[in-house]
Formats: structure tokens, sequence, C-alpha cells
């Protein structure tokens, strides 16, 4: 052959083979693949020990509970087609004639029963074993003073599961959606031991994907289920993670790329080039609120007016909008965020909680009394501990220059590594901690029990017997508005009392490929849902 | 030859052990609790955890586990992160991924740098030597992460001729390679030139020249394979810069090697994976500098005769 073909030849080959390669990922109509970032490796796939933001994905994708969420959030029908309530505590489940695992056998009433006690067995040690503390006998059994069989649910047929929980709970439908309450497969688990749900192979799974390949800190592979109930209506064939990517920005250029069709979380420091490159960028609420949390066992934390002289002064408004930069960020003066359901309507919309911003008079007043009360002439220096982590050292340091500005206060950072930061607030070694709380349910409660005397969450040492209380009123009734009310009045009490000065309601921005439509977003998993996407007309028809 | 060989293992093992010693004791010197998560759970729960992970024993005792578990059966145990899986099936799952990275680099390093080195000291003052130079000092002043984003917004965003990250396929080797390797080869082809230029002042070159010999021989022969000793010595600390580097251009560029472990688990407090992981890298790093000095023996058979 002539040199030049033989150069031509090889040239071509070449160029074909890097072509080939770089275009077989993307947003593929032909195949109804959508590929995304891996963003992490979960810590663990057994849904009863599930903890972090990618198992939850994934379980939500490859698995399915008794109920799931639809795009307004409300709790419909999935592994059980119908259910009555007999009393207060009592539910009775149907499951689906074609609810089957991915290996062809039937989802069974026992399937639940060996999971959720599988999940409640302090031997366990599964950290969301309190989501089942609402089913009877929950936490006395998570705490060894109960067996397990004494939980709460039984299977009364293969196909019908009783469900008792420990009080009356208005949200139990939508939380049996969640992961911690999916069914489970006690032959697998027999079989496999230590490795139950730690490989592709041996994770059981019922829901409308299959997680086919996991090859661990690498890539994961979600392929459509055939076995699947509703298979019919899944327009997604393969959710593909064929890379972890850690880095923000390296991610971005490949969604840029066309090699990810969505990027879950786009960073402010990117938001410019988004715009730049006219990227339709998206915000969602991602349920999270933070405050700034004292420490109610330390003199001058521990003195009510300083709290509030503290709480009232802050500018949220500004923090929101200035300094935190992410579209949509939202301030808010109580606990509970907007976006909860409420009677009627959200939680935001019928019982909003607010007081005047940056009320430096006010907040002058309070300093006073309290440095009145505790007989000091000036205030010694308080720390502000928090994660070394760029956005908390900005916005600490946002908060020690205002604070000095109004105030006149002496205030410091200490900056530490997250497991450290996480040990001095448990053994309240701190002044204040800049702390954040996220939903593990879609109810108020999850953010409204937090301060009560008995939740083992609750670090501030402040603790209120009006606020338990009505605390406990809530969790004993069903009636929506009565539930409400006495939530709201417990949130007037921690906004009297402050022992944590409320900031934001978080939001995140994101993008997808504009081809990729019905993608959901939620604070709580699933999220991503991709169980109503689908790839648009225009594209799937090319 | 033979009782080189078992002389260095024997001293290599020492070190060894010492590093897992200094690594257990800095390791459990630096506060917080591996065990604590962001949602507490009841005390009896988490003390089962405890007693799972023998973190309940004596210092000393964990220690003495440890240990034996490394040195006498081979087994590093199970990460604290993920509990499913053992740090020796974290390390055979990716060690190859970084060492297919870290020879990359390497080959880019030594098969550039001596050459720019040799290049620079044949045409000494000239244009090439000045232009090698520019790129050596660069190369050595960057840091690889700085350098990596450069090539990142350069050649993939703005050109779009290489990707961004991943690892699959040739073309996404490229960026992470040079990344890594610029540093090295930067050093090596300074190393190289001051060592040709030392070289071509000696004697027998003077001599070999006296003899006849054309300069490419002279070159070949003699310049390049004595100028090449002291870069053969300094690859073994510049392996070192390598696998440290790695963690960071495997972050960036997404490669799924053992580099994110390293950062990860110090993060994570995962005491069985700090701890494997460490030992694992000393390990290699002994046995890495061991071949080079052998290497070294070969090439230069003045070594060989001051042994004997």
């Amino acid at each position: 052959m002539k040199t030049s073909k033989r150069l031509f030849l090889s040239a071509f080959a070449f160029v074909s083979l890097v072509s080939a390669s770089t275009a077989a990922f993307g947003l593929d109509a032909k195949t109804k693949t959508v590929t995304i970032n891996m963003t992490d490796e979960p810590r663990n796939m057994d849904p009863q020990k599930a903890q972090d933001t990618v198992a939850f994905f994934v379980l939500s994708h490859a698995m399915e509970g008794l109920t799931r969420l639809d795009p307004k959030s409300d709790a419909i029908p999935a592994q059980a087609e119908k259910w009555e309530q007999l009393s207060p505590t009592k539910y009775r489940f149907q499951l689906r004639g074609d609810a089957k695992w991915s290996d062809g056998k039937q989802v069974t009433a026992q399937d639940f029963v060996f999971a959720w006690r599988h999940g409640i067995d302090p031997n366990t040690a599964s950290l969301y074993a309190f989501m089942l503390f609402n089913i009877k006998n929950g936490e006395k059994i998570n705490k060894g003073e109960l067996p397990v069989d004494q939980l709460g649910v039984k299977a009364l047929s293969d196909k019908v599961l009783e469900v008792e929980t420990e009080r009356p709970t208005a949200y139990l439908l939508r939380l049996l959606s969640f992961g911690t309450f999916f069914p489970g497969r006690e032959d697998v688990f027999k079989a496999t031991g230590a490795k139950y749900a730690a490989e592709a192979e041996t994770l059981p799974s019922n829901g409308p994907w299959k997680l086919t390949e996991w090859k661990h800190n690498a890539s994961m592979k979600l392929v459509k289920s055939e076995t699947y109930w509703n298979a019919k209506n899944i327009q997604i064939n393969v959710i593909d993670m064929p890379y972890l990517i850690r880095d923000s920005n390296t991610e971005f250029n490949m969604f840029k790329d066309g090699k990810f069709d969505l990027v879950q979380t786009i960073e402010k420091e990117l938001l410019p080039d988004a715009q730049a490159n006219k990227i339709k960028i998206q915000r969602y609420n991602v349920g999270t609120v933070w405050y700034l949390q004292f420490n109610a066992t330390r003199k001058i934390t521990g003195n009510k007016w300083i709290r509030k002289a503290i709480s009232v002064a802050l500018d949220r408004k500004e923090f929101a909008s200035k300094i935190t930069g992410i579209p949509g960020t939202k301030p808010i003066y109580g606990i509970i965020p907007d976006y909860m359901p409420g009677v009627k309507k959200t939680y935001g919309e019928e019982y909003p909680v607010t007081f005047k911003d940056a009320d430096l008079e006010t907040a002058k007043k309070y300093l006073a009394q309290g440095m009145k009360e505790l007989g000091v002439k000036e205030l010694p220096k308080l720390d502000i501990l928090i994660n070394d982590n760029q956005a908390h050292k900005r916005d600490a340091e946002y908060l020690q220059a205002y604070l000095k500005k109004t105030l006149g206060l002496n205030i410091g950072i200490d900056v530490q590594t997250f497991k450290v930061r996480l040990q001095k607030t448990t053994n309240k070694e701190y002044d204040i901690v800049k702390s954040g709380w996220g939903p593990d349910y879609l109810d108020a409660m999850t953010f409204a029990d937090l301060h009560t005397s008995w939740n083992t969450n609750n670090d501030t040492g402040w603790k209120n017997a009006e606020y338990d209380k009505l605390i406990r009123q809530a969790m004993d009734s069903v009636d929506p508005k009565v539930r409400m009310d006495a939530m709201n009045a417990a949130e007037k009490i921690l906004v009297e009392e402050s022992p944590i000065a409320s900031l934001i309601q978080a939001y995140r921005v994101y993008v997808t490929n504009p081809e990729l439509q019905g993608v959901l977003r939620r604070p709580l998993s699933p999220d991503p849902d991709f169980y109503f996407a689908r790839i648009s007309e225009k594209v799937a028809n090319k | 030859m033979f009782r080189y060989l078992m002389q260095r293992l024997l001293t290599g093992f020492g070190a060894l052990f010492t590093v897992a010693t200094l690594t257990f004791v800095l390791m459990h010197a630096v506060p917080g609790d591996p065990l604590r998560q962001e949602k507490n759970v009841p005390e009896s729960v988490r003390q089962n955890l405890v007693v799972k992970y023998g973190l309940d024993r004596p210092l000393l005792e964990q220690y003495g586990r440890y240990m034996s578990g490394m040195f006498l059966h081979g087994d590093f145990g199970i990460s604290f992160k993920q509990e499913n899986i053992t740090v020796n099936q974290i390390i055979r799952d990716h060690f190859w991924v970084s060492a297919l990275l870290g020879m990359l680099a390497l080959s880019f390093a030594i098969i550039v740098g001596p050459s720019l080195g040799t290049l620079a000291a044949l045409f000494r003052n000239r244009t090439p030597d000045n232009l090698a130079m520019m790129v050596a000092v660069a190369g050595i002043s960057i840091p690889s992460f700085v350098l990596a984003y450069f090539l990142q917004f350069l050649l993939a965003e703005k050109l779009k001729i290489l990707p961004s990250g991943g690892w699959d396929g040739p073309e996404t080797m490229i960026l992470p390679s040079l990344s890594l390797g610029m540093i090295v080869m930067a050093s090596m082809a300074r190393l190289m030139r001051s060592s040709m230029l030392e070289v071509i002042q000696q004697d027998y070159v003077r001599t070999a020249r006296a003899k006849g010999l054309s300069l490419m021989q002279i070159i070949v022969l003699h310049q390049i394979r004595n100028a090449i000793l002291p870069v053969v010595v300094y690859i073994g600390p510049l392996f070192a810069a390598i696998l440290t580097g790695s963690f960071v251009i495997e972050n960036i560029f997404g490669i799924p090697g053992l580099g994110q472990f390293f950062v990860n688990s110090v993060q994570e407090l995962d005491y069985t994976v700090i701890m494997g992981l460490t030992v694992f890298f000393a390990g290699f790093a002994i046995v890495v500098i061991l071949g080079v000095d052998l290497v070294y023996g070969l090439i230069d058979p003045r070594i060989r005769l001051a042994k004997k």
C-alpha cells in the first residue's frame, strides 16, 4: 500500500475510534437511555440501612414500597393496590397480584415483615431505624426492650399485610413510600449474609428498574424491569451512571459536551458559565432549613435575651439573596419550611411565621436586658462552630462582621472537620453552631419534633414543657387542623425562646437536557425521580 | 547479590512496620469519632457498632489486631464507611486504574523528559535549549492541579478536542497523564541537561572523539548512558510525587482510582481504609525504590564492582 494511503487509513481509523467512543453517551432516544453522574459511592444499599442520597436514589428506582409519591407528592398505590384503615392505628394492605421481584418471584407480605423486622433489629444498627418507631413497639425493640417479632406488622396471607402504628399517624401513607419501608428477600439475606444488597446481583429488586451493573466507586446502571407491574408506563429504559465525577467543574463540562443529561446540583460559581451558554437553569426547594443553634447549657448563650437579640438583629433577606447567592433561597423565621403540607394548602401559605428583619432597635433592647440579667458589662467572645467548607466559611465570616457592626459583638469562627464538628455539637462543646436539618418525611412533624426534650438529635440543651406538650398533641391527633395549629403554636414558642436563630430555606439549582422531560425534584427521595420522565417527541421521532 | 537483596527486604519490612505504627498513632490522635453520623442513634445501637469494629477494646489490643491482621494474614479489614466492602477489595478493584495512570504519566515523563534534556544540552544556549528550559521551569513551578484545570479548560472546554473527564478509552487518558507527569518530565529534563553537560566535559568523551567516533555514536554510546544514571536514581522519589499527585488528578478528571479513597477516608475517619492504603502505598513505594536501585546497579558497572 502507498504510504499516503496507509497514512490516510490510519488517520481515518483513529478518528472513527475517537468519535465512536465519544458518541456513545448522552440522551439516546432509540435506546431511551438517560446518562447522569454517579456523584458518590453509596455507603450501604440495604434499604433498611441506607442513609445517603445516592443509595436512596438508586433504591427508589430499583425497588418500590407499599405506596409511592405522585408529582404532587401525595401517596398513590404502588406494591399495594388498595388498603383500608380498620382503626386509628390499624391498616390492612392488599398487595398486587402482579407485584413481582425481578427474578419472577411474587412479592409477598412476608417480604415486608422480614424487611421491617430487619430494619428495627438493634443488631442491624440502622441509622434510619427511627422511621420504624412509627410502627407499634418499634422504639422499644430498637432499644432492646422487646423481641423483634413484637413489631406491629403481620402477614395475614401471602398478599395481605396488616400494619399497626404506635399512635395515629396522619402521614403514614406518605411515610411508607420511603426506602426504610421497602420489602426484602429473606432467602437472599440468608444466602448472602453480609453481602446482602452489596452487589448488583444480591440487591433484591421489585421496582421499575433493575440494577444490572455496579462497579464500586466507578459506575452503576439501571435497566427497565419487564416484571414490574406498571412497566408499560415507564418511558425511560436505561438510567446509566458510567462515571463517578466528584469535581463539579468537570461534571458541568461533561454536561455541556452532551455526556450527562442532568446535573443534580450546579454550584454558585458555575452559574455565570451556564448563563453565558444560554443553558436553562432550574431550581427547586431542596428541603433543608439552615439555622444558628445556641448552646443553652452555657452561661451566655443560655440566656434567652442574648439569643433573641442575635435572632432579631439578623437580616435574613440579605443573607438569603446576597450571601447565599442561589436563586430561590428563602428566608425563614420559624423552623417549619413553607412546602410542608398544611391543612388544605401548604403550611407556608396557611401558617406564615415571620417577624421584622434587621430589627436593630429591638435587638439592642434585648441585648441590654440579657446583659443586665447576666450581670455583665461586656460580653465575652462567642464562637460560631462550622465545617471546613467554603460556603460555611463565607457565611460565618458574614455573620461575624454583621454582628460586630450591628450589636458590637465579638464573634469568633471555630472551623473543624465534619466529624469533629458533629462530635463537638453532640457533646455541647460550642457556643453557636451553624446547623441544618433536612426532612425525613413529608410532614411538618419532621421539623417540629426536632426540639422536643426526647429527640436524640436535639443537642441545644434547651427544652420546654409547653413545647413538648404541643408536639405530643400534634402526634396524638390525625385531624390536620388540630395538628397544624398545635405545631404552629409550638413554632411560636420556638421563636419566643430562640434556642435557634433560623436563617434560610435552601434551594438548589440544576440543569437538564431540554429533551429530557418530566424529571421530578423533591426534598425527599426519589430525587431526582425518573418515574414520570420521558424523552421529548421531537428527539424520539428523529 | 542475594545477601544484598535480603538485607534490603529486611530494612524495607522494618520501614513498613514503622509506617503502619506511626499511621495508627496519628490516626487515633486525630479528634473525632468515626462512627458518628449526622443522625444520632440510640446508645444501645451505637454500642453494637462500637463492638463490631472493636473500638471498645484498649488501644494496644486494637493495634495488635490491626498489625497481625495486616502482616500475618494480609487482611486489611472492612471499611468503616462501606460496611460490605473489604479494604483488600478496594485495593484490588482500583489499584490498576491508578497504576495505569501512574505508568502513563511516568512513561510520558521518561520519554519526553530526558529527550528534552538531551536536546537542550546538545544545543546549549541556543533556541532549542532556551525553549526546552522554559517548558521545564513552567512544568516544575505549576502545580499539577492548576495545569489540569488549565488543560481541561483549553483543550476540553474551549477547543473541544479532548474529553473533560472519565476513564474509558485512550482519549480520556491523555489530559490526566499529561497533568500528572508534567512535573516529573520537567525535573528529568533539567536533570538530564545538566548531567549531559557534565559528561561532555569528561575525558573519555574527548578520547572517543580523538579515536574517531562520530558525534551520534558518542551521544548514544557514552553520553546518554552515563547521563541517565542520576535520572534513574531520581525515579524513586519522583514516583512518590506521582503517587500523591494522582489523588488530585483523579478527583478532577473523575478517574476511579485509589487516590479518591485516601482523601475521603481521612475525612470520614475510616480507620481501616486509612491504615490499609497507607501501608499498601508505603509497601509499593519500598518495592519500587528497591527495583530502581537494582536497575541502577545493572546500568552502572561501577556500582556492581563496589558491592563486591
